[in-house]
């Protein structure tokens, strides 16, 4: 697999040990609403769980940013904090972490089911993709993800997006690719450190 | 770029926006995150991470107290404000057009356009004339505060132009506007935003116009009080949770918004800042209620009594108004809790 720098992700650390405001507004802005889609979908949706366990995965990762050293991007870094958090709950209470459900607010729009969808295993690759994709458009620039969700789910024409932006059509276009540039990149990082991880990624 | 490489660069980009399409597609929209929820998370990230700052400032070099800092600081501070005030004076002598508004934040490349001057870059502080246009449709992110001799402000989102006719009426050629004309009644002006699509009026309100790129559609959402606007010889009342879309065929379009959410987003990044050193909490909440949308409610009546009297000291740097608040209550010994629109202040316990 084609090896990847996560320079911006390790000037954003830098930013962030050094005391930046911003920087941590960044790494909010970036980082909060994946981390907690990623632990939601292995706690079933249970709130309160969610919420403490991503509290506890990011207090314990901020505690020790410095070891952080790019070798996976920052999210997959995150959500490896995260993981672990999950596995000590439930070891500390003797449980089984409860499988991912897949949701009805995950189940693709009618129409759009593959061929196969019904087996097991096409349903679990489905739903686990479906959650990268949402995980990698949580990373984005919020204005990025709402205009790629504008074009392919709402089909909004490019003047119209353009409009909502703000922005001339042109422009619009350019975000668009830009956005999409992001998404794949994004998509890509959580697909490699899945598979680095292994089958038994979360 | 020969032919052959823009072709291949073509299809590349198609092949790219093909697999995104499918992506997207097959995932469906993003189950939605309660705020809340997310504030939470925000709140205890932003405490660990100020812990650890802390701690690797305390381990770096402890230094010596300075108590000369301050007095130096109070100087240069003076100086600037001195310094301001007579540029100020000098730039209203000479015939100059009068100064409508200044620019209370700039963030990005925003230009004014005076007369036959050659367009220039503003900065915070800048005074705007009579009759001049500010544009930032370069097409980066900038975006501008500014406050109107009136003592409204007017934000620009980006890709926006307008004139500023006088210090009550603004003509927005292109892009959008948030108009925030204070919260006490007062006799002051009423602002006016001249669009082509139309003309809206503030009855004492916040409130954001859009144009659409052709001119032929007006957005106008209302956040709090009530505007008027005009179009075709009719006027179209619009309260407080309202946004009203008119196009130039005639047709009018109105639905139910919050006075909070993803609506007001770019009124958030356009936000000046708010000195908090010496003001009461009381005064603090209220700004963050008046950008946010949200409403402030105390957990009890003492704790709302009181407000006025705890006093704030230091910064909130970059601190936006949505997340200025869980960062300075714990040191008043509070803590917020968002739910639903609604900011709840309570003791820390």
């Amino acid at each position: 697999m084609e090896k990847v720098d996560h320079n911006e992700d390790l000037t954003l650390v830098e930013r962030m040990l050094g005391g930046d405001e911003n920087a941590f507004e960044a790494f909010g802005e970036r980082y909060f609403r994946a981390l907690y889609r990623f632990a939601a979908a292995k706690l079933a949706g249970d709130r309160d769980l969610t919420r403490e366990i991503v509290q506890a995965a990011l207090t314990k990762a901020l505690a020790k940013l410095e070891t952080y050293r790019g070798e996976a991007s920052l999210l997959t870094w995150l959500c490896s904090c995260c993981r672990n958090e999950i596995l000590m709950h439930f070891r500390q209470r003797r449980a089984a972490p409860t499988d991912v459900e897949l949701g009805d607010e995950l189940k693709p729009a009618a129409g759009l089911e593959p061929q196969g969808a019904g087996d097991p295993e096409s349903v679990l690759l489905r739903r686990e993709s479906a959650h990268r994709v949402h995980m990698a458009l949580d990373e984005l620039p919020a204005h990025y993800a709402r205009a790629l969700e504008w074009k392919y789910l709402d089909r909004l024409a490019v003047n119209d997006i353009a409009w909502r932006l703000g922005m001339r059509p042109k422009a619009a276009e350019s975000l668009l690719t830009r956005a999409r540039q992001a998404f794949k990149r994004s998509y890509e990082s959580l697909q490699a450190g899945r598979d680095e991880e292994g089958p038994d990624h979360g | 770029m020969d032919e052959r490489d823009e072709e291949t660069v073509a299809a590349s980009l198609q092949e790219e926006e093909e697999s995104v399409r499918r992506l997207l597609e097959m995932a469906g929209p993003r189950p939605l995150i309660q705020q809340e929820d997310l504030d939470a998370v925000s709140n205890a990230a932003r405490s660990a991470w100020q812990t650890q700052v802390r701690r690797r400032a305390e381990a770096a070099a402890p230094r010596p107290e300075r108590p000369f800092r301050a007095l130096w600081m109070g100087l240069a501070a003076a100086l600037a404000v001195a310094a301001g005030l007579a540029w100020w004076w000098l730039s209203r002598s000479g015939g100059a057009p009068p100064t409508v508004a200044w620019a209370e934040a700039v963030a990005g490349s925003v230009y004014v356009e005076e007369g036959t001057k050659a367009p220039r870059g503003i900065v915070k502080g800048e005074p705007i004339s009579d009759g001049a246009v500010l544009r930032n449709d370069s097409g980066d992110e900038a975006r501008a505060s500014l406050r109107l001799a009136g003592g409204a402000t007017v934000r620009l989102d980006v890709a926006t132009r307008v004139r500023f006719v006088s210090a009550a009426a603004l003509e927005l050629e292109r892009g959008g506007l948030y108009v925030d004309t204070g919260s006490r009644p007062r006799p002051r002006m009423a602002i006016e935003i001249r669009t082509p699509a139309g003309t809206v009026r503030d009855i004492g309100t916040q409130f954001a116009v859009r144009i659409d790129p052709k001119g032929t559609a007006l957005l106008v959402r209302v956040r709090d009080g009530a505007i008027v606007a005009e179009h075709q010889g009719r006027t179209y009342l619009t309260h407080e949770g309202q946004e009203l879309i008119l196009r130039r065929d005639g047709t009018s379009q109105r639905r139910e918004i919050a006075g909070h959410g993803a609506e007001w987003e770019w009124v958030l990044q356009a936000a000046p800042g708010f000195d908090i050193e010496g003001r009461s909490l009381g005064q603090f909440l209220d700004w963050v209620s008046r950008e946010t949308g949200w409403r402030v409610r105390y957990a009890d009546e003492g704790l709302q009594a009181s407000a006025a009297g705890i006093v704030l000291h230091g910064s909130l740097g970059a601190l936006r108004p949505d997340r200025a608040p869980f960062a300075i209550l714990p040191g008043a010994g509070l803590e917020g809790r968002l739910e639903g629109g609604e900011l709840i202040v309570r003791r820390l316990r």
